[in-house]
C-alpha cells in the first residue's frame, strides 16, 4: 500500500531524487532495493548478471549464491510466481527443502505481496542465464537442511509488514529497514545458532559477512550514528559520503551503488526518521583501525 | 672469525632484520591512515561548506589545495609488503596493482581540479572517485 503510493507520486520522487537515476518500472526498484543483483552476481569473476555463485563467507562456513535467471534448468525459470512468494515469505524452496538464512527471507518475509509480485514480474524479464549451481561448503552437520525447521521456529517469524505508527515516514522507513533493504542481517550481531540477536538490533558485529566489520547505527553518541543528522544520512545512502569526509567501503559502498541509491528521497529520508528514532546500543563494533583512537566517537 | 659464530649472527641479523621491517610497516600504516584521515577531515569541511551547512566560504580554496597536494602519488604510500591486519586496505591493493594505481591516479587528477577550481562539480567528481577506490581496496 506504501508502495503504491509512493509510486503514484512519481513526479515528486524523481524530482527529489538528487538527480539520481530511479527505475521506473517498480519491479527493478523493489529489486534494487532488495540488493538482488549484490548476491546473485559474481563481479569479482565477471559473472553474468544473476546467474549466481558469489562466494559468501560466514563463520558457518561458505555459501555460493544461486542462478535466479528465468532460465529454465540452471535457474528459476519453471518457477511459478507462487513458489516465488514462498520462497521470500518462508524460506522453502519449490522442492520442499529449507534454505539457509544467509538468503535472507527472515526479513524479505516482510515484503508485501504488491512488491513480491512486481519483484517477479521484473525478473522473469531479465535474460535467462545457463550457470549450474555451486554447492555450499559447510560442516556435515549444518548440511541436514530439516535440521533449519528448528532454526526457523527458533529464530525466524514470517509475515508481512504491518504498520505499528500512524506516522506514514516511520512505516516506510521500517519496512525498508527490516523488510526490502535487509540492513539488519549485516548490522545486527548473531548468535552461535547464526540467529539475529534482537536485544543488539543494528548494533554492529566484528563478525560481519566475508569477515568484515558491520558498524554500529543506532543512534549511539560514542559508538553509533548518533552524531549524525537525518540529512547526513540521507547523504550517506545517496552518496555513500559520511560527515567525517570518509566514504563507504566494500560492502556497504556497493550497496549504496548497486541498490539503495536508486531510492527515491523521500524514501531515504524514511529511513533516517527510522533509524533514528531506534534505542541507541552502545556496542563497540569497530574496525581495529579505529580503536583507541581520538576520532573514534566519529566513527560509526 | 670463528666458523661457530656465523649461524648465531645471521640469525641476530635476521632479527634485526625482521623487528626493523615490522616497525617500518608499522609507521607506513599509521601514516597512511593520517593521511587519509586529513583527506577525511577535508573532505567533510568542503561538504560542509559547499552545503552550505556552515558559512566559512572563504577557507574552501585553502582546503580544495590541500586536498590536491594530499593526494599526490597515493599508491607510494601502500609499497608491496606493507599489509598489516592493522590497515584497513584490502589485500587486492597489491594483488590489482595496475587496476590500484589507476584508480590512485583518477583521485589525484579529481583532487588536482578540484583544487583548482573548487566547485560543487569538482567536489562531486572526487568524492566518486574516493568512494570507487573504498569500495574495491578497502575493508
Amino acid at each position: 500500500m506504501i508502495w503504491n503510493l509512493a509510486i503514484g507520486l512519481t513526479g515528486a520522487l524523481f524530482a527529489g531524487s538528487a538527480g539520481a537515476f530511479i527505475p521506473a518500472d517498480r519491479g527493478e526498484l523493489v529489486y534494487r532495493v532488495a540488493g538482488c543483483e549484490n548476491c546473485h552476481t559474481d563481479r569479482k569473476h565477471d559473472g553474468a548478471r544473476l546467474a549466481g555463485g558469489r562466494k559468501l563467507t560466514t563463520p558457518l562456513g561458505t555459501f555460493y549464491t544461486p542462478n535466479i535467471t528465468p532460465e529454465p534448468t540452471t535457474g528459476i525459470g519453471r518457477w511459478s510466481e507462487a513458489d516465488f512468494r514462498r520462497a521470500l515469505r518462508q524460506g522453502v524452496g519449490p522442492d520442499g527443502r529449507h534454505y539457509y538464512p544467509s538468503f535472507p527471507y527472515t526479513s524479505y518475509t516482510k515484503l508485501n505481496d504488491d512488491d513480491i509480485h512486481f519483484l517477479w514480474r521484473y525478473l522473469r524479464s531479465l535474460p535467462p542465464v545457463r550457470q549450474a549451481n555451486k554447492s555450499h561448503e559447510l560442516p556435515w552437520y549444518l548440511s541436514f537442511r530439516p535440521l533449519l525447521a528448528i532454526w526457523k521456529l527458533l529464530f525466524f517469524t514470517p509475515g508481512a509488514y504491518l504498520p505499528v505508527t500512524g506516522n506514514t515516514a516511520w512505516n516506510r522507513g521500517a519496512y525498508l529497514v527490516n523488510g526490502a533493504a535487509h540492513c539488519s542481517e549485516c548490522h545486527t550481531p548473531r548468535n552461535k545458532l547464526g540467529g539475529l540477536r534482537q536485544d543488539a538490533f543494528l548494533a554492529g558485529t566484528l563478525e560481519g559477512p566475508e569477515g568484515v566489520v558491520v558498524p554500529n547505527i543506532t543512534p549511539d553518541k560514542k559508538y553509533g550514528i548518533g552524531s549524525w543528522s537525518k540529512a547526513d544520512i540521507t547523504q550517506y545512502l545517496s552518496t555513500g559520503s559520511r560527515p567525517d569526509g570518509d566514504y563507504a567501503g566494500n560492502l556497504m559502498a556497493e550497496m549504496i551503488d548497486n541498490s539503495l541509491k536508486y531510492l527515491p528521497q523521500t524514501d531515504m529520508q524514511a529511513i533516517a526518521e527510522y533509524v533514528a528514532s531506534l534505542p541507541a546500543s552502545a556496542n563497540p563494533a569497530r574496525k581495529a583501525s579505529k580503536v583507541g583512537r581520538q576520532r573514534d566517537q566519529d566513527y560509526y | 672469525m670463528n666458523r661457530t659464530h656465523w649461524p648465531p649472527i645471521m640469525a641476530a641479523l635476521g632479527m634485526v632484520s625482521a623487528v626493523a621491517y615490522a616497525v617500518d610497516t608499522d609507521e607506513i600504516v599509521k601514516y597512511r591512515r593520517n593521511l587519509m584521515d586529513a583527506n577525511g577531515g577535508l573532505m567533510g569541511a568542503c561538504n560542509a561548506v559547499l552545503q552550505n551547512k556552515v558559512s566559512d566560504q572563504t577557507r574552501l580554496a585553502g582546503f580544495a589545495q590541500a586536498l590536491g597536494t594530499l593526494n599526490r602519488n597515493i599508491a607510494t604510500q601502500f609499497p608491496p609488503g606493507s599489509a598489516s591486519p592493522d590497515s584497513d586496505a584490502l589485500p587486492d591493493v597489491w594483488t590489482r596493482r595496475a587496476e590500484f594505481e589507476r584508480r590512485a591516479k583518477d583521485a589525484e587528477s579529481k583532487a588536482s581540479v578540484f583544487g583548482k577550481t573548487p566547485s560543487a562539480a569538482a567536489f562531486a567528481d572526487l568524492s566518486a572517485a574516493c568512494k570507487g577506490c573504498h569500495k574495491d581496496f578497502r575493508k
